[in-house]
């Protein structure tokens, strides 16, 4: 400045009044021109100014939403706790019913056993158990179908993360090419500094108004990089935020899933109990039959044992009556046999002995009619013992045949109380199901519910962050234009500035010499293609911005590419959980088969753990989400409140700027005073010098 | 008759033997006493009493000549007890004449024969004491008028029906008389008699008619005569001398044998019982038991040895008729012969006894008859006078030797050997043995008798002898040496009544085999057995032993056993094996023979009755032996001694 | 002794009578001890009141079939000449007065094995009683005994095989 100011000193000698009137005219021009800058100048201030105060307005709205975030995050992680807490519960109660139904496996496994002794009953539980374990496929199925589908969601969530990863480089990208922008400003910045240095001659105003545009530059740089660091941070919180939302909505469709299949194992363990309670009392019943006719056949035997033993005592009477008999007709035979020696020797004694002899006689007939009477009698016990040996004997048979179909009755009485046990233990363990079922209804009705409020919280959370992002988006946007205006401002500070040193050169050029006009006219001329050259160097500023802008609309279609491939993604999750639904469906339609349901029903229970536990993890996850969320907020708010205080400073000093280019705006108005009078000088006597440098 | 009266038959057969014994052991006394003034009164009163009884006995079965011969014996007998008459050779002749008599109308009655005539003996007797007598025979009672009688009163059935009782007896009595004493007593047959002592008028006619009521009259000597005091001393008379035997029926016995056998078997059920039942009682009550039974077989054993032994009676009993038997013959032969007797004390089954008399009494006739020659041809012979036949006895372990032997010429071979032929029996060619002489002799048909074999030619000859001993388990060698003599050695079994005795199986049939046959037992395999020149035989000890298969020998279904138990029976070369199917037992058996012809098979000796009743055949181990040797072809061979 | 008094008893369905004074007496008969190569028509010994006694096996006697041994078969135990000798008959029941007068000597319609023992024919009342002579039975008997061939008796002629109880 210094060195131009000698410069303009040294023109002083060759001053012409005419080249001093045309110069004056120029200055007058110029003056014109910067008035016109300081003008525009001071609109881009007031305009910065308002967009100041919009900003600051739409940080304390971010601010505030962002606090309403925060407890809304909170909610959400006391819902996903609870929702986990719940899962796990679940998860063990699940568990519990899975060991449950293996009991039930084993209890049904000892129950086929124990049916297998009666057929009818082998048959119909063998016919469940195929039906049993056309369930149990269909159920492996729907689950296989339903991973897979999972694993399909995984995929997708992948891809979405993936082209998360690629919007994250978008904007990565995008922060290079605002960084690019910055750079340009940057250039722009210094050649704003160099048309500040080029007017350091002009006034401490300018100068100040220089350091000043400077310090504002440094400020918006720093806001900027913090706006974009929240962007970013709101970025990725609306990432999670779609994440919980994801992940809330698989776990809902999961607890639904789970509770749907809850519901059909419920009602199916209801069905099942209500069939073990009817085959228990038909068991029963049977048993109470199969009783009934051993107490009979009891009876009957009995019966035909106390008519059997009354038949062989009778038997055994008629032997001894036969027995007696035969003594009595052995004494009778001896009888007669004593009174033939009787006789015989009566013979021999002569007439002493015929008194003894009729005696004996007489003995002889009773004894051989007794020996006819006790013949007779022999015939008729002959016939009775007959009857009574075929009684005996049919008895006997009829004995031995109570005693196998008692012998056969007690079996299957046995059987029976063996299926009875069986069946009981199945009706108890089917209820044990049942409730267990029933507690687990409950606990999903609790998960689904959890859930549900859990993917509620996660949609206003998404609400939210979408607001801030929109919210940041405009952000970025104000300070992009608050950039580019801080440019303009710049680039027309420092025009002022080149003009003031024009001005100065002339002045002194006019002061010294006329003749040094045309040299400083030349030389200002110079100045005005180096203005020029400045103009281009702005120009192709605001080129490479707008490429640097278009760079971003590149970004942001990719950006938008990105979404949309997120929203397909999204959309084959959203098919994927069609398929998920349509699986579960058919997971209820393959559970509605489970009957005798051991193996699927515990293989079910299994993937229901499984899907509890992916709840589990969903909602750890969304915890920790909502935690990052959360800690993301509350940067947020940090960051929001550090720009607000930024924007405070930054506007405090465009107010001081504004004052700065009104102090311009009066200098600038001397100074054409000034170049007005000096023309007027020159018109009228000669060698009235120009008081350019008092102009000021 | 009834079967009452036949068993008072036999008692009195039985009775009146025993006092045949009674008086020919007193006779042999009483012949040292011919002669004599004073005379043994013990003997004459043992005598006295036993014609007493005889005649007692006689009369109350009606014997009416044994009861006059008994008599008359009496009288005598009182008139020598009296002194009236001295006893003089003639009178002991006619004691002993009288003696035979009695024997001989009472054996008469046994054989139900016709009654024998007495009333030639009778007479000489009246003639005797007529003639020795100092005085008429006291024993007349004025000719049974009133006098002292001793009335028996035997009751029966039969009398009571008819309405005769003691009752009525007694009153009778008191219508001829006065009853003096009257005193109930029992027989030696268990029965009950009453005796009144009467002062009365009795008639012969009234003694006639009373008779068929059971009453007996016996005059009573008017200074009360022995035996007539009470019925004690009566009694007295009818047992042996000392009063401290009694007299059991034979078949007493066999019965009371019985009976110990059953109660054997019962016994031996019991401990079976007892066996069965040791679980269902306490031990100690068991042994109680248990010892019980063990005491009641041993008093059972000692029971039946007591009974064996009251069948033993000594073998004199026998040889006491002998010397009247040979008096008799000798008498009537002309021959002096001296009867040694000795060992009379040995104990022979009472079975035996009775059995063994014919045999023995043959052959002492025959020893008399044929043996002995007259005391003319003794003296040429160089021999006293008079000769000498013995008769001894001894006992050897379990069999009982009888030898009979003379001092006679012997028997002639020659003759014997010309009879046979005579009689058409088979003679061995070559020398002639003792065993050979003495199956000549005894072969039935063979016969020796002449004129001079009056008594001996009963019609008992050797066959008789020889089938008597074959039946009673006997044997009988022969020797005799030209002008030396003869001796007949008969072995027969201590007793045949009881016998130990094997009991053998064999079929389906139990037999019994007399222990004293059987030398040992054995045992040989079926398959040991080898058929040699048509018979069996084993190899025993070294050599080989022909084996009868008694299945074979007694027509027994035979058993497919394959073992056999054998009984080796005679020893050396006579050995023969008798095989059985098993010895089942060794026991004391009660035999009875098999007397009937119809029953009376070689091999079978007898039967008895183990207790139930049943007869179980005893088998003759020695004849089944015997048959075998002969059907082999061994006759003769070593055979030393056998009846064959 | 003349007496009128018989005693009754059947063989294989006839009747047949004894004298009362040739019967010791009668008895219930349940064993019979077989004695090898007695006569074909003993079948054996009995015990009878302590004596060992033949027993003729009457309907062998007279060519019939042996029966079984039954609760009316009876052991006639008849004596003759000193010898005791039982009679198996197939029942003995009675004991009978019959009166000489009614006795006849046998006609020509008998014959076979037992007209050789018989004394006559008695009928009384509407029964025909064959009357027996013990003693020709008896003798007979012997007779057979004597002329029993000497084998048999060691065994080696046609043996005594029949049944009996």
């Amino acid at each position: 400045m210094a060195t131009q100011k000698r410069a303009i000193n040294g023109t002083h000698h060759a001053f012409d009044p005419r080249s001093v009137i045309g110069q004056a005219e120029q200055v007058t021009a110029s003056a014109h021109g910067i008035a016109r800058t300081a003008d525009e100048v001071w609109e881009g201030a007031s305009e910065q100014l308002r967009s100041l105060d919009q900003a600051s307005v739409e940080l304390e709205s971010t601010a505030a939403s962002l606090a309403e975030t925060a407890t809304l995050a909170e909610s959400i992680l006391a819902a996903t706790e609870e929702t986990l807490s719940g899962a796990n519960e679940m998860a063990a109660s699940i568990e519990g019913l899975a060991s449950n139904i293996n009991g039930l496996t084993s209890f049904i496994g000892k129950t086929a056993t124990a049916i297998d002794q009666s057929s009818a009953s082998i048959q119909s539980v063998s016919a469940t158990a195929a039906e049993m374990a056309t369930a149990a496929e269909q159920v492996t199925t729907s689950i296989t179908q339903m991973s897979s589908s999972v694993r399909a969601v995984s995929g997708d969530t992948e891809s979405l993360a993936a082209s998360v990863e690629q919007t994250s480089a978008s904007l990565i990208e995008m922060a290079a090419s605002i960084r690019s922008v910055s750079g340009n400003s940057d250039d722009l910045a210094a050649a704003s500094e160099q048309t500040a240095s080029s007017i350091n001659e002009m006034a401490a105003s300018i100068e100040e108004v220089g350091a000043m545009s400077e310090n504002l530059a440094t400020i918006i740089e720093q806001n900027s990089a913090s706006i974009e660091e929240m962007a970013r941070s709101i970025q990725s919180v609306a990432a999670s935020g779609r994440n919980i939302a994801d992940a809330a909505t698989t776990a809902a469709a999961s607890a639904t899933q789970t509770e749907k299949s809850i519901e059909s194992v419920a009602g199916l363990a209801s069905r099942a109990d209500a069939l073990a309670r009817r085959v228990s009392s038909e068991a029963q019943e049977g048993g109470a039959a199969v009783e009934r006719s051993i107490q009979g056949i009891g009876r009957l035997r009995t019966a035909m044992s106390q008519s059997s033993t009354v038949m062989k005592e009778m038997g055994k009477r008629t032997s001894d009556i036969t027995s007696i008999v035969a003594t009595i007709n052995m004494i009778a035979e001896r009888t007669n046999l004593l009174s033939l020696n009787a006789s015989i020797e009566a013979a021999r004694a002569g007439d002493a002995g015929r008194g003894f002899a009729v005696v004996a006689e007489e003995i002889r007939n009773l004894a051989d009619r007794s020996a006819k009477a006790t013949a007779d009698i022999g015939a008729i016990i002959k016939g009775l013992q007959d009857v009574a040996q075929e009684a005996i004997t049919a008895s006997a048979e009829g004995l031995r045949v109570a005693d196998d179909s008692n012998a056969i009755a007690e079996t299957g009485a046995a059987g029976l109380r063996k299926i009875l046990g069986g069946v009981n233990e199945t009706v108890e363990i089917v209820g044990q199901i049942a409730r267990a079922t029933d507690e687990q209804r409950q606990a999903g009705k609790a998960v689904t519910h959890a859930v549900a409020s859990t993917v509620e919280q996660s949609r206003l959370v998404a609400e939210a962050t979408g607001q801030q992002s929109s919210a940041a988006a405009s952000i970025v946007q104000g300070t992009a234009q608050m950039r580019k205006v801080a440019q303009e401002v710049t680039k027309a500070v420092t025009e002022q500035g080149r003009a003031s040193r024009d001005i100065m050169k002339a002045a002194q050029s006019s002061s010294r010499l006329a003749a040094d006009v045309r040299k400083a006219t030349a030389e200002q001329a110079r100045t005005t293609d180096q203005l020029t050259q400045m103009s281009e160097t702005v120009r192709k500023g605001a080129a490479s911005t707008a490429r640097a802008v278009s760079e971003q609309a590149v970004a942001s279609e990719q950006i938008t590419k990105a979404a949309s491939h997120l929203n397909r993604q999204i959309g084959l999750v959203s098919r994927a959980m069609i398929e998920q639904t349509a699986t579960a469906k058919a997971l209820a339609n393959g559970i509605e088969g489970i009957r005798t349901q051991s193996d699927q029903a515990a293989r079910a229970a299994a993937e229901q753990a499984r899907t509890m536990k992916e709840v589990a993890k969903a909602s750890e996850a969304t915890a920790r989400e909502v935690r990052s969320v959360a800690k993301g907020n509350q940067q947020h708010s940090k960051s929001a409140a550090r720009i607000v205080s930024q924007v405070a400073d930054i506007r405090r000093i465009t107010q001081r700027n504004v004052e700065g280019v009104s102090r311009t705006r009066g200098g600038t108005a001397d100074l054409i005073e000034q170049a007005r009078a000096l023309t007027g000088l020159m018109k009228t006597p000669q060698g009235r010098s120009p008081n350019g440098r008092n102009g000021r | 008759m009834t079967d009452f009266l036949d068993n008072f038959l036999d008692d009195y057969f039985a009775e009146a033997e025993e006092h045949l014994a009674v008086i020919r052991r007193a006779l042999l006394t009483l012949e040292h006493s011919v002669g004599q003034r004073r005379i043994d009164g013990g003997v004459l009163e043992e005598l006295f009493r036993s014609f007493h009884s005889l005649k007692g006995i006689a009369g109350m079965v009606d014997h009416r000549e044994t009861e006059a011969l008994a008599h008359e014996l009496e009288s005598y007998l009182r008139a020598l007890r009296e002194g009236d008459v001295i006893l003089t050779t003639g009178g002991m002749d006619l004691l002993i004449k009288g003696a035979g008599a009695l024997e001989a109308s009472i054996a008469a009655r046994r054989a139900k024969g016709p009654a024998r005539d007495t009333g030639v003996v009778v007479e000489e007797i009246q003639s005797l004491i007529t003639r020795d007598g100092t005085s008429q025979p006291a024993a007349k009672p004025e000719s049974r008028g009133r006098g002292n009688w001793l009335c028996t009163f035997t009751p029966s059935p039969a009398l009571i029906a008819r309405g005769v009782n003691v009752d009525v007896v007694r009153s009778r009595l008191r219508e001829i008389g006065e009853i003096i004493t009257a005193a109930p007593m029992v027989n030696a047959q268990g029965s009950v008699a009453f005796q009144f002592e009467v002062s009365a008028a009795v008639s012969d006619e009234l003694i006639e008619r009373w008779q068929p009521d059971g009453l007996h009259f016996t005059p009573i000597a008017p200074g009360g005569a022995p035996g007539a005091r009470a019925g004690a001393d009566d009694r007295s008379g009818s047992i042996l001398s000392s009063g401290h035997y009694v007299r059991v029926d034979l078949a007493r016995l066999d019965e009371l044998m019985r009976m110990i056998g059953n109660l054997v078997i019962l016994r031996s059920r019991l401990t079976d019982t007892l066996a069965r039942s040791e679980r269902h009682m306490p031990p100690g009550q068991y042994r109680e038991v248990q010892d019980d039974a063990e005491a009641i077989e041993r008093e059972l054993r000692e029971l039946r040895e007591g009974v064996m032994r009251i069948r033993l009676v000594p073998v004199g009993e026998i040889f006491r008729r002998m010397p009247f038997v040979v008096r008799d013959l000798a008498r009537d032969s002309g021959r002096s012969v001296n009867v040694v007797l000795s060992g009379q004390d040995t104990k022979i089954d009472k079975f035996l006894v009775e059995r063994m008399m014919d045999p023995v009494l043959h052959l002492v006739r025959n020893a008399v008859s044929h043996g002995i020659e007259t005391p003319v041809e003794r003296g040429a012979a160089g021999k006293p006078p008079a000769a000498t036949i013995r008769l001894s006895a001894s006992a050897s372990g379990e069999t009982v030797v009888i030898e009979i032997a003379d001092d006679g010429r012997g028997i002639d071979v020659d003759k014997v050997t010309a009879r046979a032929k005579q009689a058409g029996l088979p003679v061995p060619s070559g020398t002639i043995d003792a065993v050979a002489l003495l199956e000549l002799i005894s072969a039935p048909g063979f016969s020796t008798r002449d004129a001079s074999d009056r008594v001996s030619g009963r019609g008992f000859g050797m066959n008789v002898v020889r089938e008597t001993l074959q039946e009673l388990g006997g044997t009988m060698q022969v020797e005799t040496h030209p002008g030396e003599g003869t001796r007949f050695i008969i072995e027969l079994p201590l007793t045949l009544a009881i016998a130990a005795a094997m009991l053998a199986r064999v079929g389906d049939q139990i037999f019994a085999v007399p222990q004293a046959a059987v030398r040992e037992v054995a045992e040989f395999e079926a398959a040991s057995i080898r058929a040699m020149q048509g018979a069996e035989v084993v190899e025993f000890r070294g050599a080989p032993l022909p084996v009868v298969r008694l299945s074979t020998a007694l027509n027994v279904a035979p058993s497919d056993a394959t073992r056999f138990h054998a009984f080796i029976i005679g020893s050396g070369a006579a050995a023969v094996g008798l095989l059985v199917d098993r010895i089942v037992g060794h026991r004391e058996i009660v035999v009875r023979t098999t007397a009937d012809p119809l029953i009376r098979v070689e091999g079978v000796s007898g039967a008895t009755d183990l207790g139930d009743g049943r007869a179980v055949l005893i088998l003759d181990a020695g004849a089944i032996a015997r048959q075998a040797r002969d059907r082999h072809g061994r006759r003769g061979l070593t055979v030393v001694r056998g009846i064959a | 002794m003349t007496t009128d008094n018989y005693i009754l008893f059947t063989v294989a369905g006839t009747s047949y009578a004894l004298p009362s004074q040739d019967v010791a007496h009668v008895e219930m008969v349940d064993q019979v001890t077989r004695v090898p190569n007695a006569p074909a028509f003993v079948d054996g010994v009995v015990f009878s009141r302590g004596q060992v006694v033949p027993a003729i096996n009457m309907r062998a006697r007279f060519g019939f079939e042996r029966a079984a041994l039954d609760v009316s078969s009876r052991l006639l135990v008849v004596q003759s000449k000193g010898r005791s000798v039982g009679l198996l008959v197939d029942s003995c029941r009675e004991f009978m007065n019959v009166p000489q007068s009614s006795i006849h000597p046998p006609g020509e319609a008998l014959s076979g094995l037992s007209a050789q023992y018989v004394d006559g024919m008695a009928s009384v009342g509407n029964r025909l009683i064959v009357v027996l002579s013990l003693e020709r039975l008896l003798g007979s008997t012997e007779h057979a005994v004597a002329t029993r061939p000497r084998e048999q008796a060691s065994g080696e002629g046609h043996g005594y095989t029949e049944t009996r109880n």
